[in-house]
């Protein structure tokens, strides 16, 4: 299958801007089919308060691994819910008590005060600590679940190691205020490349930040700009409130209210600074585009290679469709809390239950709508992409993997699962 | 040393001739070209049970792991091992029927949520210092007098006849054993009042809709029955227990709109019981006065009638108050003392319903006094 110009390295870029020679990832997928199955899974899973989540996440899996094959051979996910529910309530012995604990401690001492704020600073980094961990267990766990031609995917490295390489290679960009990342996304896409492996051969990387730089840098500065922007402009106001709730603590009267308070671009004008994280979205868009190629292409499984050159002008589509649907479930959520805020005013308590119960259907249909969006189109365009632009050199080098005698993990999402939302 | 064997991976059934040997704590698997095809760590090698039809021996990582060793010299294979390794048999794995986890997992939680939790918090809440329990009033009572204060409205009514009239009320009720607390009324069209930790508030309008004072004293005396028995503490913390619990058992179906819909359902039935407790707290208290406590009830009454209360098996199962109907009857059927004297005379009632908006008489000037910090 592999052709001689794909081996070379110099590979003529056709005109229509594919990746040349090389297999190709075919997505086929029903959206018609996928979206009514997610409508399914919403209700069933409300109707049973959440339980049926388990078996809701493995149907949608099982759909989406089929719907991706290689050389007319399909990826199988082969996970079970039973497995899910059982992982999750094992998590939840030992995750609820840990959880009470931190909540209790945190309700117990006075807010706003020191002792309040070193409880909560103690609380996210031993959240962090655990957040890596759910990471570890359940990427394990897709990994195992995942075959194609009747081969497993896994993880090995424990987990110690995992939680410390990954504090080790972040750590300079939580210093930096995130000014490192493209490095440290670098270090862990190796890292994670090397403890994966695909029956019994093993992936490696060698990515490098070069060339990241200039894009991550642009939507950082943007970014920066938007926030200091906003804070500045709306810090007399928050000096006032500090004011005045110290003010009304002590029983004193309420401080005056200073004529310059509101930010200067003009009342709720401070707002506009948000305006600069839409071209920051799109930079930033870039870069995940030109980090992805990097990093896939400098991937390796054996003596099989992958090329990955997506094309940020051509799927620039996909972001800006995002924004826009983001900017109008946000109106529609303005709206409706302006709605509630009047309702609520007019004194009537029959209208301002009406006003509660219309904004909790509100909140519902926009996560519900956000949801299918999210799923349903955004992450099938991107996959569809990923299709388009990846090429697979060598596959043929397969035919030499066989199966891991490797036991695959028999539960692994429960802390994830526990922790907060992991999506599909 | 080296044995022959073969690889089997067995989701696929391909076999490999493979060549094996030891090297430290792991057993190397070699392809027949010499290019080595994983290793496997001694210490987890056994044997793997089940009826093969070549009837020679597997050995494995799991009775369930995807790939095994068909080893024909099983003496050979052992003599490699090194000692203490390799003897022993992958069991069967047993997997319990998916109803009993479903049945245990829904025992243990509502024994979590309806048991142990508000134990715990009854265990707890006393434990939180009286200096922290009162800067959390403190922050809270401030936040919500903001809230419910009418916009423009006095946040601390003190008109001085009104303020003599309430002193004279409160003074009716018992200090000793009760944890301090700083009394105030704010001006609301919210008819309502609550207590925290070292505050009572209660607005104009509740008062204002009180048929007679002993049921304002029956409202202020409720709210000190939470004060003495502790319950804004055990709350905040049976709450965030069970919040805790719920929204991890719910996933984030519906952005936590279900998640907090289900601690309500479980929390109302522990607020209703604290209400009750309250008004029975209310009730001897104007037992002691020498008052009828059904003069609460018709305070609670009013408030229905006011607020077009409806009362069916939702508000039972979601609310965080009893039924009116049910306050109501619990109160008539105290024992009503003969001839009880007015807790205020007219004026001086009067005068308390009016602590917000004093006629002009009253107040000398219409710059309000600031405030003692504290009480």
């Amino acid at each position: 299958m592999t052709s001689e110009l794909a081996m070379s390295g110099e590979i003529p870029v056709p005109a229509q801007g594919g990746p040349g020679d090389g297999t190709r990832v075919e997505v086929n997928v029903a959206r018609g089919a996928l979206i009514g199955l997610l409508l399914k899974n919403l209700v069933l899973t409300i109707l049973t308060l959440g339980i049926y989540r388990f078996w809701a996440r493995t149907n949608v899996r099982r759909r989406l691994w089929s719907s991706v094959s290689i050389q007319g051979e399909p990826l199988a996910y082969t996970g079970r819910a039973k497995e899910l529910l059982i992982g999750f309530l094992l998590a939840l012995i030992i995750l609820v008590p840990v959880m009470g604990v931190f909540g209790v401690i945190s309700a117990m001492t006075p807010p706003n005060t020191l002792t309040h704020l070193i409880v909560n600073l103690g609380t996210l980094v031993f959240f962090s600590f655990l957040g890596l961990m759910a990471i570890y267990f359940a990427r394990r766990y897709l990994l195992s679940r995942t075959a194609w031609r009747g081969i497993h995917a896994g993880q090995t490295g424990s987990f110690t190691q995992f939680i410390g390489t990954h504090l080790k290679f972040y750590l300079p960009s939580v210093l930096t205020l995130g000014l490192m990342l493209p490095w440290s996304q670098a270090k862990v896409h190796n890292y994670r490349a090397g403890i994966t492996y695909f029956g019994t051969e093993q992936f490696s990387a060698d990515a490098k930040p070069a060339g990241l730089w200039g894009p991550y840098l642009l939507a950082w500065g943007l970014v920066a700009a938007a926030y200091i922007g906003f804070v500045s402009s709306f810090w007399p106001l928050f000096i006032y409130s500090m004011q005045m709730q110290a003010a009304q603590e002590a029983g004193d009267p309420l401080p005056p209210l200073p004529d310059d308070i509101m930010p200067a671009m003009g009342g709720m004008g401070a707002f506009g600074y948000f305006a600069l994280l839409v071209p920051a979205a799109l930079v930033f868009f870039h870069y995940n585009c030109r980090m992805w190629s990097q990093f896939i292409t400098s991937s390796r499984l054996g003596a099989i290679s992958f090329r990955l050159s997506l094309p940020t002008a051509r799927l620039l589509y996909i972001p800006i469709v995002t924004l826009v649907v983001l900017a109008v479930l946000i109106g529609i959520m303005v709206a409706a809390f302006a709605g509630f805020t009047a309702g609520v005013d007019s004194g009537d308590p029959a209208q301002g239950f009406t006003a509660f119960l219309v904004i909790v259907a509100v909140t519902f249909m926009l996560f519900v709508g956000l949801n299918l969006v999210s799923v349903a189109w955004v992450m099938v365009e991107m996959m569809k992409a990923v299709g388009r632009y990846l090429r697979i050199d060598n596959i043929d080098a397969v035919s030499d993997i066989f199966n891991r005698g490797r036991p695959a993990p028999r539960r692994g999402e429960g802390m994830a699962d526990a922790l907060g939302d992991i999506g599909i | 040393m080296k044995i022959d064997a073969i690889y089997e991976d067995k989701p696929r059934g391909v076999r490999v001739p493979v060549r094996l040997s030891s090297q430290g704590d792991q057993l190397v698997i070699t392809r027949a070209d010499g290019r080595e095809l994983d290793r496997w760590p001694w210490r987890a090698v056994a044997q793997v049970e089940g009826d093969f039809p070549d009837g020679a021996a597997r050995y494995g990582l799991a009775a369930d792991a995807h790939a095994a060793l068909v080893v024909q010299d099983v003496a050979l294979f052992h003599a490699m091992a090194p000692q203490g390794t390799a003897r022993k048999r992958h069991g069967k794995i047993f997997e319990l029927p998916l109803l009993v986890w479903i049945g245990g997992a829904t025992v243990s939680v509502l024994l979590l949520l309806f048991v142990i939790m508000p134990m715990l918090a009854t265990i707890l809440a006393p434990m939180v210092p009286d200096r922290w329990q009162r800067r959390i009033g403190d922050q809270v009572s401030s936040l919500l007098v903001t809230i419910l204060t009418d916009e423009g409205g006095d946040a601390n009514c003190q008109a001085p006849a009104g303020q003599a009239a309430l002193d004279r009320l409160v003074g009716r009720l018992p200090r000793a054993e009760v944890p301090p607390f700083r009394l105030r009324v704010i001006q609301s069209k919210i008819p309502n009042a609550f207590a925290l930790p070292g505050h009572v508030v209660v607005t104009d309008s509740i008062l204002r809709l009180s048929p007679t004072p002993e049921a304002a004293l029956g409202v202020i005396a409720h709210e000190v029955g939470h004060i003495v028995h502790g319950h804004s503490m055990e709350r905040v913390i049976r709450y965030s227990l069970a919040s805790t619990l719920v929204s991890m058992l719910v996933g984030d179906v519906g952005g936590g709109v279900l998640a907090v819909g289900v601690t309500q359902m479980s929390e109302s039935g522990f607020s209703q019981d604290e209400e009750r407790e309250a008004d029975a707290y209310a009730a001897d208290r104007l037992l002691d006065g020498g008052y009828s406590p059904a003069a609460l009830g018709g305070l609670f009454d009013a408030l229905k009638q006011e607020l077009k209360l409806k009362e069916g098996r939702l508000e039972k199962w979601l609310g965080s108050h009893p039924q009116i109907s049910e306050r109501v009857a619990t109160l008539a059927a105290y024992p009503a003392p003969a001839n009880p004297t007015p807790a205020l005379t007219e004026t001086e009632w009067k005068a308390l319903q009016a602590i917000c908006k004093p006629p002009a008489s009253d107040a000398p000037s219409p710059e309000k006094t600031p405030e003692p910090a504290g009480e």
